[in-house]
C-alpha cells in the first residue's frame, strides 16, 4: 500500500541538470514506466526514489511522508538493476536470502520464503549455483527473485530486460507484467524501449533532458502526444512530421509546399485559439496514411522511395518533392521502388504542433 | 618482428641462467681464477654450515610474512577509504604511491638519515615528546635493524598494495555495492560479506607477489645496512652479492643464485597459474 | 524527536568526518615527511643540516644545487674523499645516468613496440605462451644472472662501459615494453588497419601510419614507466660500473656511512635525482594501475 510522489525534484551533477524540477505521482499498485532516450534522467529519477542519490532540491514522499533523508534500506523498496548486480561469490540461495538474514528473519522462515520465491520464478533447481554459472535469463530471474522475496512496498526496475535477447525479452515482458498484477506492488520501471513501455505500463512518464514531457496511459501517450518529441519517440515506425503553413483565412487549408491538406473547421478553430501559426508542424502516424497503386478520389501522387516488408505488414516510404512520408500498407500492396503511388492522409488523425514550442495544438 | 626481442631474451636471460647452474659447481676466486670442480659442495656448505645463509632465508620469510600481514590489511583499508572519499582520495592516493616510484636507493638513504642515532628525525621526535628512552641507533642495533628495514619496506609498498586493491574494487560493478545498501547491509557487514570475499583472489595474488618480492629484494638492505649489524639483516640476494663480489667466492654466490632461482621459479609459476585462470575465465 | 535524532546523527557524522580527516593527515605526514625532509635538507647549509634539534625554520639556500654543477667552493671545503669525488664528478654521474637511460629506452621501445604489434595483430603460433614467458622472466630476481653476466661482461670488455649497461637495461625492460604496448594495441580496433590492408597498403605502412598514431598516448606512458625503471636501477649499475660510467644511484649509495659528509649537498643531488620520477608519476597518473600492476590486475581503466 504505497504511493510515491515527487514534488519539484531536481538533481544536479555539477552544472548538469540530470533531473530538472520533476513532479510525479505514482499511485498505489500502479505500474509506472519512466520512458526516454539515454541521458534523459529516468535512471537518476529512479535512483533518487531508491535513495541511492540525494535530490538537490524537492521532496520525495512515500505515502505522504518525506523520505529524502531515509537510507535505501529504510524505504522498503527493492531494486532490479540493469546488470542484475547479483553477488558473484554467493550461491543463488544466499543472493535471495541475504536481505532476510540481515533483517534477522528466522532461518526456517528464510528457507521457506526462498523456496516459495524460487518456485514462483522457476529457479528452484538453480539455488546451489553461483551467478557466474547461470545464463542471462536465469540471472535475470534471480535478480527478480531477490526483489520479490523481501515483499517490498515499491519495486524499482532499471532496464531489467535490456541485457536479454529479443525473444526472451518479449517473454519476460509478459511474465513480469503478470507477476506485478498478481503481487499488486507499486512498480516504477525505467526503459528506453517504447514497446516495453506500451505493453507493460499502466501509465507512462516520458522524459527528456531531465524534464517530464508527458504523463499518461499508453493510449493517451500514443494518441495524444503532448509534443513533437513524445509523438516521435513513441510508435514504430515513428510518426511522420513535416512543416506546413496555414494558408486559407478560415484556417482550414494547410500547405506543405508540395501538397495541400484540408482540415475540418473544428481543428482550424483550435489553431486560431492557440494563437500559433501560420507556421505549424503536421504529424501523422504511418497507419493513418492510406496508400494505393491506382488513383482514387482525393489521393495525392508520390514516388515510392523505399519498401520495407516485415511479413504481415509493409512500410512504404513515399517521396513528394522534398518530403518523405511513411505509410503502412498490407504486404500485398505490390509497390516497388520508383513506382508511382497515391496516398491520402486520414485527416481526423492528424496532429498539429506549434512550430516554435513544438507543443500539440490539436 | 618479434625476433630481436627473442634474441635479447636468450642472450641476457637464458644463457646466463644456464651458465649460473654450471658455475655453482666450482670454487675459485678473483685472485686465482683457477676453477676447481667441487660438485654439490657449495650447496651442502650453504645448508649445513652457513648460518648467515640460513638466517637470510629466515629474513626473506619474515619479510614476506610481515609484508603480507601489514601491507595487505592497510592497503585494503586505505583503498576503501580512498574510493569512498573520492574528493580527497585522488591526491591522497598519489601521495601514498610516491614512495614506490622514487629510487629505492634514494629512499634507503633518506630513511638511513631518519634512523640516524644523533640527527635522525625519529630519535629527535621521540626525545621531543618525552619518549627519549626509546631512542636508539635503529639500524645499528641488532634488535631493531630488521624492524627498521621493515618499516621502510612498508612505507614503500603500501602504496602499491593500495593501488592494486583500488583497481580490483573499481572493476566490481558499483551496482553490487548499491544492491548491498538496499539489502540493508551496514558498512561493516558490506565489507565482510561483499567486499572481502570479492578481494579474496587479489589477496592471494598479493601474498605471492610479496613472497616473490622478498626473494628479489636487494637495494634497500644493501644501502641501509649491507646486511649488518653482525649479518643479522641479510636477505638471500645481499648475501649472494657479498659472497660473490666482496668475499670473492663467485662459485658459492652462483650456488646461492641457483637456490634463489628455484624458490622464485616455483612461486612465479604459482602466481602465473592463478593469474592465468583469472584471465581466461 | 525527529529533530533530536537528526541532531545526534549529524553530530556522529561530523565526528566521523573529523576522525577520518585526522587519520588522513597522520597518514599523509607519514608518507610525505621523509620526502619533505629530503627536500628541506637540500635547502640547508652544512651547519644547518647538522643542527640539533633540527631546524624547521631557516633561511633556505639554493647553494647546494649550484654547487652540484659549479662547485669550486665545495671542492675546497671537501673533507672526505667521498666529498671530493662528489665535488668533482656529480655531473658525470648525471650524464652517465642520462645517457644510459636514454639509449636503452630508445632501443627497448623500438624493439618492444614492433614485437608488441606483431603479437597483438598477427598472433604468431604460441603467442600466449610467449607472453607469459616474458612475464615470468620479469618476475624472476635479476640477481640470479648477476654472476654470469659479470664474467660475461668482463670477458667481452663490456664491463665499465656505457654500451654494456645500455644492452642490459634494454633487455630488462623489453618484457615490460612488450607487455604494456601489447595491451594498448589490443585496445585499438583492428578494422581500420584491415580496411587499409584490403585496399592494398603494405603492412609496414599500415603499422606506422595507422596503428602507431592510435597508441601514441600508450607509447608515452610506456616510455614514462621505462624511464622510472631504468633511472632507478641500482644492482647492475653497482656491479658493472666504475668511476667513469658510474650512475647517480651508485654514487648516492656510496655516501652512506660517511661521517660528517655535507648532507645538504647529497640531499640536493638526491632531490634532483628523484625529480624525474616525481614529475612522471603525476603525468602518468592515468596509467598508474596498468603500469604498476603489470597486467596482474584486470579492469584497470
Amino acid at each position: 500500500m504505497t504511493e510515491v510522489r515527487l514534488e519539484k525534484v531536481s538533481k544536479y551533477f555539477g552544472e548538469t541538470k540530470a533531473v530538472d524540477n520533476v513532479d510525479l505521482q505514482v499511485n498505489d499498485g500502479e505500474f509506472m514506466v519512466l520512458l526516454g532516450p539515454s541521458g534523459c534522467g529516468k535512471t537518476t529519477t529512479l535512483r533518487l526514489i531508491a535513495g541511492l542519490e540525494k535530490p538537490t532540491s524537492g521532496l520525495i514522499l512515500f505515502n505522504g511522508e518525506v523520505v529524502n533523508e531515509l537510507e535505501p534500506k529504510d524505504r522498503r523498496i527493492a531494486m532490479v538493476f540493469q546488470d542484475y548486480a547479483l553477488y558473484p561469490h554467493m550461491k543463488v540461495f544466499d543472493n535471495l536470502a541475504l536481505n532476510l538474514q540481515v533483517r534477522g528473519v528466522p532461518r526456517d522462515e528464510i528457507r521457506k520464503r526462498v523456496s516459495e520465491t524460487a518456485e514462483l520464478l522457476g529457479i528452484k533447481h538453480l539455488l546451489d549455483r553461483k551467478p557466474g554459472q547461470l545464463s542471462g535469463g536465469e540471472q535475470q530471474r534471480v535478480a527478480l527473485g531477490r526483489a520479490i522475496i523481501r515483499e517490498p512496498s515499491v519495486f524499482l526496475m532499471d532496464e531489467p530486460l535490456s541485457n536479454l535477447d529479443a525473444a526472451l525479452r518479449a517473454r519476460m515482458r509478459g511474465e513480469l507484467k503478470k507477476l506485478q498484477e498478481r503481487l499488486k506492488t507499486t512498480t516504477i520501471y525505467v526503459t528506453h524501449d517504447q514497446v516495453e513501455a506500451m505493453v507493460m505500463a499502466d501509465r507512462i512518464a516520458v522524459m527528456r533532458n531531465g524534464k517530464v514531457q508527458q504523463i499518461g496511459s499508453p493510449q493517451e501517450i500514443y494518441n495524444r502526444p503532448a509534443n513533437k518529441f513524445v509523438a516521435e519517440f513513441v510508435g514504430s515506425p515513428k510518426m511522420n512530421v513535416f512543416d506546413a503553413t496555414v494558408v486559407s483565412r478560415e484556417h482550414t487549408k494547410l500547405t506543405t509546399g508540395e501538397f495541400d491538406i484540408n482540415i475540418p473547421s473544428s481543428m482550424a478553430q483550435r489553431i486560431v485559439e492557440s494563437g500559433s501559426g501560420p507556421e505549424v508542424m503536421v504529424g501523422i502516424r504511418p497507419e493513418n496514411v492510406a496508400v494505393s497503386t491506382a488513383y482514387q478520389e482525393g489521393f495525392l501522387e508520390a514516388t515510392v522511395y523505399l519498401v520495407e516488408d516485415i511479413g504481415n505488414l509493409s512500410f512504404v516510404t513515399l517521396q513528394v518533392g522534398d518530403i518523405l512520408i511513411v505509410a503502412q500498407a498490407p504486404p500485398s500492396v505490390g509497390l516497388r521502388v520508383g513506382d508511382k503511388a497515391y496516398f491520402s492522409l486520414l485527416v481526423e488523425k492528424l496532429h498539429i504542433f506549434d512550430k516554435k514550442t513544438e507543443k500539440l495544438i490539436v | 618482428m618479434s625476433l630481436p626481442a627473442l634474441v635479447f631474451v636468450i642472450l641476457f636471460i637464458y644463457y646466463p641462467l644456464v651458465q649460473m647452474f654450471y658455475l655453482s659447481a666450482f670454487r675459485w676466486n678473483f685472485v686465482n681464477p683457477n676453477m676447481v670442480f667441487v660438485g654439490l659442495e657449495n650447496f651442502t656448505r650453504m645448508f649445513l654450515n652457513d648460518q648467515v645463509y640460513l638466517r637470510s632465508l629466515l629474513n626473506v620469510v619474515l619479510l614476506a610474512g610481515q609484508s603480507s600481514a601489514i601491507q595487505i590489511p592497510i592497503g585494503v583499508a586505505l583503498a576503501t577509504i580512498i574510493l569512498r572519499y573520492r574528493r580527497i582520495g585522488g591526491l591522497f592516493w598519489a601521495i601514498i604511491f610516491l614512495p614506490y616510484v622514487i629510487s629505492s636507493v634514494a629512499v634507503s638513504l633518506i630513511w638511513t638519515w631518519m634512523y640516524n642515532p644523533y640527527f635522525g628525525s625519529i630519535n629527535v621526535f621521540l626525545r621531543a615528546v618525552g619518549l627519549g628512552f626509546l631512542a636508539r641507533p635503529w639500524l645499528g642495533d641488532i634488535n631493531t635493524a630488521l624492524i627498521a628495514i621493515f618499516g621502510t619496506v612498508n612505507w614503500i609498498y603500501i602504496g602499491l598494495t593500495t593501488t592494486m586493491t583500488i583497481a580490483t574494487l573499481k572493476s566490481i560493478p558499483p551496482s553490487i555495492f548499491e544492491s548491498a545498501r538496499i539489502d540493508g547491509l551496514s558498512g561493516f557487514q558490506e565489507f565482510r560479506k561483499i567486499t572481502l570475499p570479492l578481494l579474496k583472489e587479489l589477496i592471494v595474488v598479493l601474498m605471492i607477489i610479496d613472497i616473490a618480492g622478498a626473494f628479489k629484494f636487494f637495494d634497500l638492505i644493501w644501502v641501509m645496512t649491507q646486511g649488518g649489524p653482525s649479518d643479522s639483516t641479510h636477505v638471500t640476494t645481499t648475501w649472494l652479492y657479498r659472497a660473490a663480489f666482496r668475499s670473492s667466492e663467485p662459485g658459492y654466490g652462483a650456488a646461492i643464485g641457483v637456490t634463489i632461482f628455484i624458490f622464485s621459479f616455483v612461486i612465479v609459476q604459482l602466481l602465473i597459474k592463478i593469474t592465468r585462470s583469472r584471465l581466461t575465465r | 524527536m525527529a529533530n533530536l535524532q537528526n541532531n545526534r546523527r549529524g553530530r556522529r557524522k561530523i565526528l566521523r568526518t573529523v576522525l577520518i580527516y585526522f587519520a588522513t593527515i597522520i597518514a599523509v605526514i607519514f608518507f610525505i615527511f621523509p620526502i619533505y625532509w629530503l627536500i628541506a635538507t637540500s635547502l640547508k647549509t652544512r651547519a644547518q643540516a647538522f643542527s640539533t634539534p633540527p631546524l624547521f625554520v631557516w633561511e633556505p639556500t639554493v647553494r647546494n644545487f649550484i654547487d652540484i654543477f659549479l662547485k669550486r667552493q665545495t671542492e675546497i671545503e671537501a673533507i672526505t674523499g667521498q666529498e671530493l669525488e662528489l665535488a668533482t664528478g656529480a655531473e658525470t654521474f648525471f650524464y652517465n645516468s642520462f645517457i644510459v637511460t636514454f639509449s636503452s629506452i630508445a632501443i627497448a621501445t623500438v624493439i618492444g613496440v614492433l614485437a608488441a604489434y606483431s603479437f597483438s595483430r598477427y598472433q604468431p603460433h604460441g603467442t600466449n605462451t610467449l607472453m607469459f614467458f616474458i612475464l615470468s622472466t620479469r618476475m624472476l630476481p635479476a640477481i640470479v644472472v648477476a654472476i654470469p653476466i659479470y664474467f660475461f661482461y668482463r670477458s667481452l670488455g663490456l664491463y665499465n662501459t656505457h654500451i654494456g649497461l645500455v644492452l642490459l637495461y634494454t633487455m630488462f625492460n623489453l618484457p615490460f615494453a612488450v607487455w604494456m604496448m601489447k595491451s594498448f594495441f589490443d585496445e585499438v580496433p583492428r578494422d581500420i588497419e584491415q580496411a587499409a590492408l584490403v585496399d592494398g597498403s603494405n603492412p609496414i605502412k599500415v603499422f606506422y601510419k595507422i596503428a602507431l598514431p592510435q597508441v601514441l598516448v600508450g607509447l608515452g606512458a610506456t616510455i614514462g614507466f621505462l624511464i622510472i625503471n631504468v633511472w632507478n636501477e641500482f644492482l647492475f649499475a653497482l656491479l658493472l660500473t666504475e668511476r667513469a660510467t658510474r650512475t647517480v644511484p651508485v654514487m648516492i649509495a656510496g655516501t652512506r656511512g660517511e661521517v660528517g659528509i655535507n648532507w645538504g649537498l647529497i640531499a640536493a643531488i638526491e632531490t634532483l635525482y628523484i625529480l624525474p620520477a616525481l614529475v612522471l608519476i603525476f603525468v602518468l597518473q592515468r596509467f598508474l594501475l596498468r603500469g604498476m600492476t603489470f597486467g596482474t590486475v584486470r579492469g584497470a581503466k
